[in-house]
């Protein structure tokens, strides 16, 4: 007998160790080291298997398991900062965790200093608010109260990508539907949610001071928490000139801080609820005559502080609330410079610590530092740095805006370790500006 | 675009899609082991790491790493009546210790401290809890009070206040009942093994938004945490894999497909049926057969593939199934191929592209898996075992790279991931050492003594090489004859006549470096001559 043995598709029946050799089909093989079966041109082919190359950059320790986690590998994280010319106003960010800043043309600017409120004290005002991914803050593209044809503040919102609006202030009606909000005075995440605080604009009987709210920013809804600051009917009168300004989070309770921009000495006021519990502020603390701001709201150790602006007849301080009492007892105080104004701001935990901003006259400052046991001078120069503003930390590190010697506004940036630095002077991107305002992180 | 953690040598790693690698921060006091491999699983937006660590971990997108679970207070809050309030009657309280993050949400919670004393009769009063411990782990940063409403007996408790930071050890509240959370607090909270360095959590899955775990000391108990969260394991909430004492291994794996989920002990494998901890339970899937390694559960279109101690089975819609009994049995019933000793040390990983389940070995006396083998998930079909030189293999699967397409890897024990390349053919300068052995060609009549005449060899055209023939004529255990090279080069080659014997047989080799090579098909012309008496 002849033939021909014809086999193609060898290997295309893998390896068969059950068979004898004999027995065997012409596709099956009795070993298949480092070979891959393909399809070619329609018939099957083994080959040598694919070689493998190094994949990462740099060795790891001896590789024992890994696990491709379906999470964005890099979130971004942004550092915008808020900062104005005389009458230009813009953004500028960072990716770099902040060692550099430059210029961006997104998103829409917020509310410009000259709309703010607390002009009398540098515009500050934290007004920038992070969560999950977004920042909320106050924009400026509305006709303000009282001008003619006044519409209410919005509340905008920027992913890094997209941006828009996503409610705008209900006006108060105690004194009626025609009469819109003036601005939003401060925007904070606090305890998961954001909260703001607004200027009604009336200053006559009825004054409408204020209102606190908090923004559902999955549904864009604002709600009111408690009762407006006024002196009308049902409303929580805090004294001729005052209303909610600032906010914080300590206890289990939000705390607002009073703003008294009248001119008047009229000492501020510390109020707190428990959001969706309480139906009524609480007043918690009244400063003494000539302490006008609650300017910053933080919760350290456990214990809430509290940064203060104060006219020329007294001392800018930083207050502690004890828990045991109640009470506000002075944690810090600061003296520095020709007479004026004077305020702490900006307090903010990094690392250990407890951080605040000082500011007197708008000449000189300092940025304080408080370890649980004692205060100390972290930043001095007050030639360079003649007024502070708001903080964020991330990344370890930590940023204020600041005013800087040469009238344009700055960053500072204190890395993990300790040392600041100047980060962003903003001179060549403004020209004579009046400070640089708040920012927030993606 | 997704990235994936790997557990080197003593550190935790993130590595992004473009292979660069950063080692991330541990918990104060934590320390990735070497002696013992991280399983992982992966629930809502955190990553949970057991096994490999002092202690549980987990790690968020961000790369932060913290414990997974938090040590609970050892001491009860302390209550006392204060100042004036709107508080009447008697109070018990608890408390738990957290984790926020930077938006102020709990994302952790330990189990609960020891419930307090009753309080004295407060009258228009507020309540002050002392006493409350700081916890000894950094990452702690709130501790939330619960407190039953007034002269309840404590089958209740509501959240009443957070004690920011872990500093202070009081606070005083006159929140009145009607203030507290309408809901109570949730029962699901507890500590597993592997919270603190003491027992640990073996491995770990997630099924139907719970984790599931073996612990390292009861070893035949199948634990599951709350719904949704990783850090609540409630003591009670565990499941018994029968016979409990059966052995020393206890559970071994678990396969968790879509709507199902096995847990396997050596020689047996349980279902669980169930929606909630009040209707969990075990039901037998096969007895016999169970999962030798949990590292070699694979499910990849929800069929499960795992090694068992006598092959590789599945598990789908059709029961479970042997993959080897028609084939490749004798590769994990003798022990000629592989350290069958050593499968509980085995690893296995899909090849998305390729479609194969890798399931790599030591081979016969070694124990260092040195080898795997490949199982053709459209065809059913084996191949292997294969062999690198370049490295030494610790884990395999598939990562994204920085297109967002998925790569296979292969993990090595010198720190480096190694990616299948097609169109290349060295593995890391070393060369890749091919060879295939066929049948037994008899013409049909195995006793009759044939002409083997010149065979035809057809293989792709590569720039150069050589393959080497070694054929063998004569019966099964005849020797080889001298090897015949075949160029490359050439699609077809007729090389000399092979000889005469009963059965002819033709193995294939190359080992050049950088080198490919494809055997499209062969054809030996033959002849029969006649039947030999001897």
């Amino acid at each position: 007998m002849a033939g021909k043995i014809n086999v193609f598709g060898l290997g295309e029946k893998g390896v068969n160790l059950v068979k004898s050799p004999l027995h065997l089909d012409d596709g099956e093989l009795t070993s298949a080291q480092n070979a891959e079966f393909f399809r070619n041109q329609g018939r099957g082919a083994i080959r040598k298997r694919s070689g493998l190359a190094r994949f990462n950059l740099s060795a790891l320790g001896a590789i024992r398991r890994f696990l491709n986690v379906p999470l964005p590998a890099t979130p971004t994280t942004t550092i915008l900062a808020s900062v104005e010319g005389t009458n230009t106003e813009t953004w500028v960010t960072s990716t770099n965790g902040g060692t550099t800043f430059a210029e961006a043309t997104a998103p829409p600017r917020s509310v410009l200093y000259a709309r703010r409120t607390s002009l009398n004290f540098l515009g500050i005002g934290e007004r920038c608010a992070s969560i999950d991914g977004r920042i909320y803050y106050p924009g400026n593209d509305f006709i303000q109260y009282p001008t003619a044809s006044h519409q209410p503040p919005p509340i905008l919102f920027y992913d890094g990508s997209a941006s828009g609006e996503v409610c705008q202030i209900p006006n108060n009606p105690t004194v009626g539907a025609e009469t819109n909000a003036k601005n939003i005075e401060c925007m904070r995440t606090l305890n998961g949610t954001i909260y703001l605080t607004t200027y009604d604009g009336a200053s006559v009987t009825p004054r409408d001071c204020g209102r606190v709210f908090n923004l559902d920013v999955r549904a864009g809804i604002l709600t009111q928490i408690g009762p407006s600051f006024g002196d009308g009917a049902g409303d929580t009168d805090p004294g001729i000139g005052l209303r909610p300004f600032s906010l914080g989070w300590c206890a289990g309770r939000l705390w607002v801080g009073m703003l008294n921009d009248s001119g008047s000495t009229l000492a501020t006021r510390v109020y707190s609820i428990r959001p969706g519990i309480d139906t009524a502020w609480t007043l918690e603390h009244t400063a003494d005559v000539n302490e006008v701001i609650v300017t910053s709201l933080a919760e350290y150790k456990g214990l809430l502080y509290a940064g203060f602006a104060s006219l020329a007849a007294v001392t800018a301080k930083v207050k502690v609330r004890l828990q045991a009492t109640g009470v506000f007892t002075t944690s810090d105080s600061q003296a520095k410079g020709v007479a004026g104004a004077a305020l702490y701001s900006g307090l903010i935990v990094h690392g250990d610590n407890l951080y605040a901003g000082y500011t007197k006259s708008g000449t000189d400052a300092r940025i304080r530092k408080f370890d649980g046991a004692a205060w100390t001078t972290d930043r001095d120069e007050p030639v360079l740095l003649p007024s502070i503003h708001e903080a964020i930390t991330v990344g370890g590190a930590l940023f204020y805006t600041v005013n800087s010697g040469v009238g344009s506004p700055g960053v500072l940036r204190k890395s993990t370790g300790g040392v600041w630095a100047m980060v962003a002077d903003f001179a060549t991107v403004i020209g004579s500006a009046n400070g640089a305002i708040g920012y927030t992180i993606l | 675009m997704s990235f994936y953690l790997v557990h080197g040598g003593t550190s935790l790693y993130k590595v992004n899609p473009d292979g660069s690698s950063s080692a991330l921060t541990l918990p104060t006091g934590v320390t990735m082991l070497s002696t013992r491999s991280a399983r992982m699983a992966v629930l809502g937006r955190y990553v949970v790491l057991v096994n490999g660590a002092t202690i549980n971990l987990a790690v968020d997108g961000f790369g932060v790493v913290r414990p997974m679970s938090l040590v609970p207070p050892a001491t009860p809050p302390i209550l006392q009546v204060s100042g004036v309030g709107v508080l009447n009657g008697k109070y018990l309280a608890k408390y738990t210790f957290g984790v926020k993050n930077e938006y102020g949400k709990l994302i952790s919670e330990s189990a609960f401290s020891p419930v307090s004393l009753e309080s004295s009769t407060l009258v228009n009063q507020n309540l002050r809890a002392y006493n409350v411990q700081r916890s000894p782990q950094s990452q702690v940063n709130v501790r939330r009070m619960y407190r039953t409403t007034s002269g309840a007996d404590g089958e209740a408790f509501f959240p009443w206040v957070d004690i920011e930071g872990n500093t202070i050890t009081e606070v005083y509240d006159g929140l009145a009942d009607a203030g507290l959370d309408a809901v109570a607090a949730r029962t699901d909270l507890g500590a597993p093994p592997g919270t603190s360095n003491d027992a640990y959590l073996e491995f770990i899955v997630e099924w139907k938004g719970r984790l599931w775990a073996k612990g390292s000391r009861d070893i035949d108990n199948l634990l599951y945490s709350g719904d949704g969260v990783f850090y609540g394991w409630q003591v009670e909430n565990f499941l018994p894999v029968k016979p409990v004492g059966g052995d020393e291994y206890g559970i071994t794996g678990m396969i968790r497909r879509r709507d199902e989920m096995a847990v396997g002990r050596r020689d047996m494998l349980w279902k669980i049926q169930g929606q909630s901890e009040d209707d969990f339970r075990l039901v037998s899937l096969v007895e016999g057969t169970g999962i030798a390694s949990h590292d070699t559960v694979k499910v990849y279109r929800d069929v499960g593939r795992f090694l068992a101690e006598d092959g590789v089975y599945q598990w789908g819609t059709a029961g479970v199934e042997s993959l080897v009994d028609d084939d490749v049995a004798p590769w994990f019933t003798t022990d000629d191929f592989f350290n069958r000793s050593q499968f509980r040390y085995a690893f296995a990983a899909i090849d998305p592209l390729n479609l194969t389940y890798d399931l790599f070995l030591p081979s016969a006396g070694q124990t260092t898996i040195d080898r795997w083998v490949s199982l053709d998930l459209r065809t059913r079909r084996w191949l292997g075992p294969h062999k690198t030189a370049a490295f030494t293999p610790s884990d395999g699967g598939y990562i994204r790279d920085s297109s967002d397409v998925r790569l296979p890897i292969i993990a090595g024990t010198d720190g480096y991931f190694y990616k299948k390349t097609p169109g290349v053919y060295t593995d890391l300068a070393s060369a890749i050492d091919f060879d295939i052995t066929g049948k037994a060609h008899s013409g049909d009549e195995p006793d009759t003594e044939h002409v083997w005449n010149r065979p035809t060899v057809y293989t792709g055209v590569e720039s150069g090489g050589t393959l080497s023939i070694i054929p063998s004529v004569g019966l099964l255990s005849s020797a080889a004859q001298a090897t015949i090279s075949h160029d490359l080069t050439k699609e077809r080659r007729v090389h000399r006549r092979l000889g005469v014997g009963r059965l002819a047989k033709l193995r294939f080799r190359n080992n050049e470096n950088n080198r490919g090579c494809s055997i499209l098909g062969y054809e030996i012309p033959f002849h029969a001559l006649g039947r030999r008496d001897r």
